[in-house]
């Protein structure tokens, strides 16, 4: 028993000291990094687009703004039809453009696994392609 | 205007006898406010930042500030501070806290499980606040998932602010549970309610503001209608002070209504961009703000 005393009192010893040791290397860390967090390198509107590839039909996907900048879009999906999906979709999109005051009208993007709506100015995100 | 004024049996002239409104500057922020063991950078400082910028706005209302509520306020001279509920009683937080005690002694900025993470500063120049209120959610969604949200104990703060025109604006202050199965949901959608009751309790015929990180991604169809239904029951309309810049996965959100004798008329309103520089930002949430002019009618 009193052997074993120094034995338990060492090992705590240690214990703490590697706990010390983390908490003031964490800790130090901790201080000497840049005040602030890294912005996503993705943007909303690729996540919104990554999502979409992945939900289930009837869908649609609608969007209004710069998709590099200030943009809002509009996800329909799990409908009963595709023009369900593409009315509900412009609906929602909508609504978050009247109150972000974006001014150009929200246009379909892709129905289901279909890119309706494509040109070289607005090229489309550069994750998944609907449908693959 | 006259015509109307005359078939609707309205005085001539009724809106010269508005009286003169006040702006106020609402900010609402969710700045990542847990302890330096979990947030992986330095928060402290970025706390101190936040104050300082913070210190711009009337009335500063802020999600997560759960370690650095008082480095947030000490930069904030002058405004009168105000926290959310604190913790639950339940058993798992409360031996989690007794286990952690001795650390917590040792350890600055450690005081995990939280309370709601709730503050609100109100710059005395602006109004005064006449009331103050807290109302705890009873469910959470989630020990060990994503969000752990039941590490915390959500809430709503509100405030009743008398400005200096001697308006009253009711602010609420909230933050909704992270979890995105469908328990997560489920909860999510019953928090939403009670803080509808809420209002509709409290804030009967009253300007209201209602600020804070719903957690409702857009991109998902129950979302929008959740916030959809929420605005319909309260009558609250979004001010659109989402993010400008792409790269927020997520918006935070600033909802307005009149009262009975109080308009509230949003003069601007948007992303405060001074909380972000170059690819760094003060918190992983886009602060949002609102201006706005407040009459009594």
């Amino acid at each position: 028993m009193s052997a074993r005393a120094p034995d338990t009192r060492r090992a705590t010893i240690v214990a703490a000291s590697v706990l010390f040791a983390s908490v003031m290397t964490l800790g130090c860390g901790v201080l000497s990094a840049p005040i602030g967090l890294d912005l996503a390198s993705k943007t909303s509107f690729e996540a919104d687009w990554h999502r979409y590839t992945r939900v289930r039909t009837s869908k649609a996907f609608a969007y209004a703004g710069d998709p590099t900048g200030l943009s809002v879009t509009g996800l329909a999906y799990a409908m009963p039809s595709k023009v369900e999906a593409e009315t509900r979709a412009l609906d929602y999109c909508e609504e978050q453009r009247a109150v972000r005051g974006i001014a150009t009208p929200c246009v379909l993007l892709a129905i289901d696994d279909e890119i309706v709506r494509v040109s070289a100015e607005r090229p489309l995100p550069t994750t998944d392609r609907a449908g693959s | 205007m006259l015509l109307c004024g005359v078939l609707c049996g309205l005085p001539v002239g009724a809106g010269a006898q508005r009286a003169a409104g006040v702006e106020v500057s609402v900010l609402s922020y969710n700045v990542h406010g847990i302890s330096w063991l979990f947030a992986k950078d330095n928060p402290e400082g970025r706390a101190a930042a936040i104050g300082w910028l913070a210190s711009r706005y009337d009335v500063v209302l802020l999600q997560e500030a759960f370690e650095y509520h008082d480095e947030i306020g000490g930069q904030m001279a002058g405004a009168v501070a105000v926290r959310g509920n604190g913790m639950r009683g339940d058993p798992r937080l409360l031996l989690t806290k007794l286990l952690l005690f001795p650390f917590q002694i040792v350890l600055p900025d450690f005081s995990f499980p939280y309370g709601s993470g709730l503050s609100a500063f109100v710059a005395e120049s602006a109004g005064e606040v006449v009331e103050e209120d807290r109302h705890r959610f009873d469910k959470c969604s989630g020990w060990f998932e994503r969000s752990f949200d039941c590490w915390a104990t959500k809430g709503a703060l509100r405030l009743r602010v008398r400005l200096e025109n001697g308006a009253e604006v009711d602010f609420y202050n909230t933050h909704l549970d992270a979890g995105q199965t469908e328990s997560g949901i489920e909860v999510r959608a019953r928090q939403l309610n009670h803080l509808v009751r809420w209002i509709e309790r409290e804030s009967v015929g009253r300007a209201v503001v209602v600020t804070g990180d719903f957690n409702t991604a857009l991109s998902r169809m129950e979302n929008v209608e959740a916030m959809r239904s929420f605005k319909q029951r309260t009558r609250l309309a979004d001010v659109g002070a989402g993010p400008e810049l792409p790269q927020w996965p997520r918006r935070d959100f600033i909802f307005v209504r009149d009262g009975e004798n109080v308009a509230l008329n949003v003069v601007a309103s948007g992303e405060a961009l001074e909380f972000v520089s170059r690819a760094r930002a003060l918190s992983d949430h886009p602060a949002a703000y609102a201006r706005l002019e407040v009459s009594l009618q």
